[in-house]
């Protein structure tokens, strides 16, 4: 299927210009390749910046439906515009670090946590012919350049000054890396099945989405992904009851809304990995693959707003002996089965 | 029943003034503060009495003394009522403590040290429990004063 | 092998912390403190510190008439006034002799079993939260907000009421109060059901919830624990059954009571609690006699000298006023028994060795309110 933009032939169209552009501007061809990451990056952060203003904005719509309120109706038809009023608020309010903080670290650290998650985000296939950039290894990218988030958390929760970020940065990293094992292992069947790590190569390879041969293995993935991401009914790192916000209780302003950013895009690109996986990624009739894809993944994704709304959290404890005693010799069952599977069929 | 609990009373109490009726029960009132604790002992742990429960604790300024009030309930039948009073002075306010006998005794009587100043012996943790640490007096004797204390217009 | 714990002591050597949970934290309910030694995440002691919205209410009373206190008496636990105020107005009661014409009592266990599932569906609201579900808080006062709006028709006030006198209340129900009414509670019968749903159903409430913050019998004796506090330990100690004041002898209803003595038991009695009350405003509204309202008092009362104790059934447990008269206009004494106070004092037992997030889950069973306890 063809359609009037297709990003991908248009990128090499455009870097050609800003090429020309830098030899006439009298500067060296590179400074065109420049241009042309930095025109990349900058798209992406906008791409990154609307999904989440479109994700709050629906988080706050279900969630209030869900508990019997309308959610924000003020700002523009709807409430529309809600989102881009918190955001200017987050942005123009001042910054400052608590007396007692690490100042650096505590700088630092919200920028950490977001590289990671919009890291990411580069090697999504979000159409057959519109991947950021295409990895022969993307599966494994994405779930590796995910892990540094935890140690900006944990900076965060150290260099606040403060107990609470404390508890929760740590409650955060224990809770990350334990689930990262089921998460990994989990995907591993899809893998086995697709005898790839291309995300291109899994998705083309899927007739039917790998959910009907690995159900267990979504389900897992699903529950480690909503911990992944800390959030209900696994956001001990910022239980508002007990911690009051977690790692993030000191930040405010900018460095907050990226800490927030970064939750988002987490959730977004689990969502999107998730969907690229287990759902057949862009694959469907009728409609543009990239249409196919945020459909699919936004069915994940209001499946964590679901979650969020509906479940009480669990403890620390609790927690961990679900990945620990549960999901994980799960996961490693399922790839054993497969596995089996594979091998006699 | 009253006056069953009553004859108990007079058999374990024989020097202590009894009440026959007020509105929580009949009313033992000791002589002097300091038989309180071995009475209270005796209350709870006498089988027959078994007063185990301190439902509240407080003191009245009666202009004179303070008048230590327990409202004390058996836990078996919590319609059975006792009303324990006990006397202290004025102007040594002592009396020795009862947080060794009942769990919340502990707390009623930190409030009552923060708003009488009665000095409870033996209290594991004697300090204001509701005002701040740096208040002046002891707001519910009668003779109280406060600048910032508003008149009101008289009822 | 070696064992790291006692070879290499100084490898391993923590430290306690000390956490400040409040006064301003999104789950102490108000203005509570609670000082929290921390091993790790084991709690190693807890020390409760409040006094913040300490109003001196005791003081207030010295210096106001019996009649003028009673809108006071609904600032003590602003989520069952109706309750503070029967105590009080039974107290005063007791020591001037006044009578209370039957329609009144009626109409005085009407307002206090509504304000009773009022209250406890703020507090079913607030466990959901401090657990971290947050939906069943907008069920719950979706549900309350139907209670205020009676409340609204009969006083024309939500929270602080005012609506007793000595002697009886201050009016008669409205014309469509009693359908109103009749329609909340046919409403209401089906609702415990949902919050099962949302709550008491789901597998992570119920491993938070059971087997912690267990409290004996004995403790909470010892303690002065009372209300669905003490029965969630098994114990059917409920004034409105054993010593019954007003007219609740004419109602039937059960007490409610549950054997294990652990969050989830007081979590299931105030949910039951609920139906109960449910069940006894019913009634009211069946056997609503005719009559009166409120008996004929002077209007400057002097009440003889004379002192009394009187306590009633509160949603949190025993609500009592301890009146000393001295023959004037003003009580000489007033001491206001509450249950939070006896019921907070169990706190650092029960929280002992358990892990923070228990504290939160601990501390919202014990319903506690915070205004109540600083008086």
């Amino acid at each position: 299927m063809r359609y009037l933009f297709a990003p991908a032939e248009l990128f090499p169209i455009l870097l050609e210009g800003l090429r020309g552009l830098a030899v006439w501007a009298g500067l060296p061809v590179m400074a065109g390749d420049w241009a042309g990451a930095a025109l990349v990056m900058f798209g992406l952060f906008a791409f990154c910046a609307l999904t989440v203003m479109v994700l709050v904005y629906a988080e706050r719509k279900i969630a209030g439906h869900m508990q019997a309120r309308i959610g924000p109706m003020r700002v523009g038809w709807h409430g529309v515009l809600q989102v881009i009023a918190d955001t200017i608020k987050l942005i123009v309010k001042e910054t400052w670090v608590p007396g007692s903080a690490d100042r650096w670290v505590y700088r630092c650290a919200p920028y950490v946590v977001f590289t990671a998650g919009f890291l990411a985000l580069i090697a999504l296939p979000l159409d057959r012919d519109l991947t950021p950039v295409h990895l022969n290894l993307g599966l494994i990218y994405i779930v590796a350049v995910g892990t540094p988030g935890v140690i900006g958390i944990l900076m965060a929760g150290w260099s606040s000054g403060n107990k609470y970020s404390l508890i929760g940065g740590m409650r955060s990293a224990a809770q990350m890396i334990s689930y990262e094992v089921p998460l990994l292992i989990s995907l591993m069947g899809v893998v086995m099945i697709s005898g790839t790590l291309d995300l291109h190569m899994i998705v083309e390879s899927q007739r039917v989405p790998y959910i009907i041969f690995q159900p267990l293995g979504f389900l897992i993935f699903l529950i480690s992904a909503v911990a992944e991401t800390n959030r209900n009914p696994f956001d001990i790192p910022e239980a508002e009851s007990e911690l009051t916000a977690g790692f993030h209780t000191e930040y405010g302003g900018i460095r907050f809304a990226y800490f927030f950013l970064a939750e988002y895009v987490n959730m977004f690109v689990l969502s999107a990995l998730a969907a690229t996986l287990f759902l057949g990624g862009w694959q469907g009739p009728w409609f543009p693959g990239w249409v196919w894809f945020l459909a699919k993944t936004g069915a994940i994704l209001f499946l964590f707003i679901w979650f969020r709304w509906t479940f009480p959290r669990f403890r620390a404890d609790q927690l961990m002996d679900l990945s620990w005693k549960i999901l994980t010799p799960l996961a490693f069952l399922n790839l054993l089965a497969t596995g089996l599977i594979l091998v006699l069929l | 029943m009253a006056e069953t609990l009553i004859d108990n009373l007079r058999k374990t109490f024989p020097q202590a003034e009894i009440q026959a009726t007020t509105s929580f029960g009949p009313a033992l009132i000791c002589s002097s503060g300091a038989d309180l604790p071995e009475v209270c002992r005796i209350l709870k742990t006498d089988p027959v009495l078994g007063f185990d429960v301190l439902e509240d604790q407080t003191a009245v300024d009666t202009g004179t003394q303070f008048m230590l009030v327990l409202h004390l309930v058996c836990s078996r039948e919590i319609s059975v009522r006792l009303t324990v009073k006990a006397p202290v002075e004025r102007e040594k306010p002592e009396i020795p403590t009862l947080a060794f006998l009942f769990g919340c005794a502990d707390w009623y009587e930190r409030e009552i040290y923060d708003m009488f100043g009665i000095k409870f012996k033996g209290h594991p943790d004697l300090c204001r429990i509701l005002l701040p640490e740096e208040w002046q007096g002891y707001p519910l004797r009668k003779d109280y004063a406060d600048d910032k204390l508003l008149k009101r217009p008289g009822v | 092998m070696r064992n790291l714990e006692t070879d290499y002591p100084e490898a391993l050597k923590t430290e306690e912390i000390t956490l400040n949970m409040g006064p301003q934290h999104p789950s102490t309910h108000g203005a509570l403190r609670l000082i929290l030694r921390l091993d790790g995440e084991r709690v190693v002691s807890a020390r409760p510190d409040f006094g913040y919205v300490h109003r001196g209410l005791e003081k207030m009373a010295e210096s106001l008439s019996y009649v003028q206190y009673i809108h006071i008496t609904d600032r003590i636990d602003y989520l069952s006034s109706i309750m503070n105020e029967w105590s009080f107005c039974l107290a005063a009661e007791a020591l001037a002799g006044i009578e209370v014409p039957r329609k009144a009592e009626y109409l005085r266990v009407l307002t206090a079993e509504l304000c009773r599932i009022s209250s406890h569906l703020v507090w079913l609201g607030a466990m959901g939260m401090d657990l971290g579900a947050f939906t069943p808080l907008t069920y719950t006062f979706r549900e309350r907000e139907m209670v205020l709006e009676l409340f609204d028709l009969l006083c024309g006030q939500r929270m602080t009421f005012n609506y007793f006198r000595l002697g009886g209340v201050v009016r008669d129900l409205p014309p469509e109060f009693t359908k109103q009414t009749q329609a909340f509670i046919k409403y209401f019968e089906r609702l415990p059901d949902i919050y099962d749903q949302l709550l008491s159903d789901n597998p992570i409430f119920l491993i938070r919830m059971r087997d912690i913050g267990h409290l004996s019998p004995a403790t909470a004796h010892s303690h002065a624990v009372t209300g669905p506090n003490l029965r969630g330990s098994g114990v059917a100690q409920d004034l409105r059954r054993c010593e019954p004041y007003s007219v609740y002898p004419d109602f039937d209803f059960q007490v409610v009571t549950c054997q294990e003595g652990d969050a989830l038991a007081r979590y299931r009695v105030r949910v039951e609690e609920m139906r109960q009350s449910a069940r006894i405003v019913a009634q009211v509204l069946e056997g609503l006699p005719e009559g009166e309202v409120r008996s004929k008092v002077p209007r400057v009362l002097k009440i003889p000298p004379g002192e009394a104790y009187v306590r009633v059934e509160s949603s949190r447990g025993i609500q009592g006023f301890y009146l000393v008269s001295d023959g004037s206009v003003k009580p000489a004494r007033c001491r206001i028994r509450v249950p939070s106070f006896a019921n907070l004092s169990v706190l650092p037992q029960l929280v002992k060795g358990v892990k923070v997030a228990d504290v939160v889950a601990i501390l919202g069973s014990l319903d506690i309110i915070i205004p109540e306890i600083d008086r």
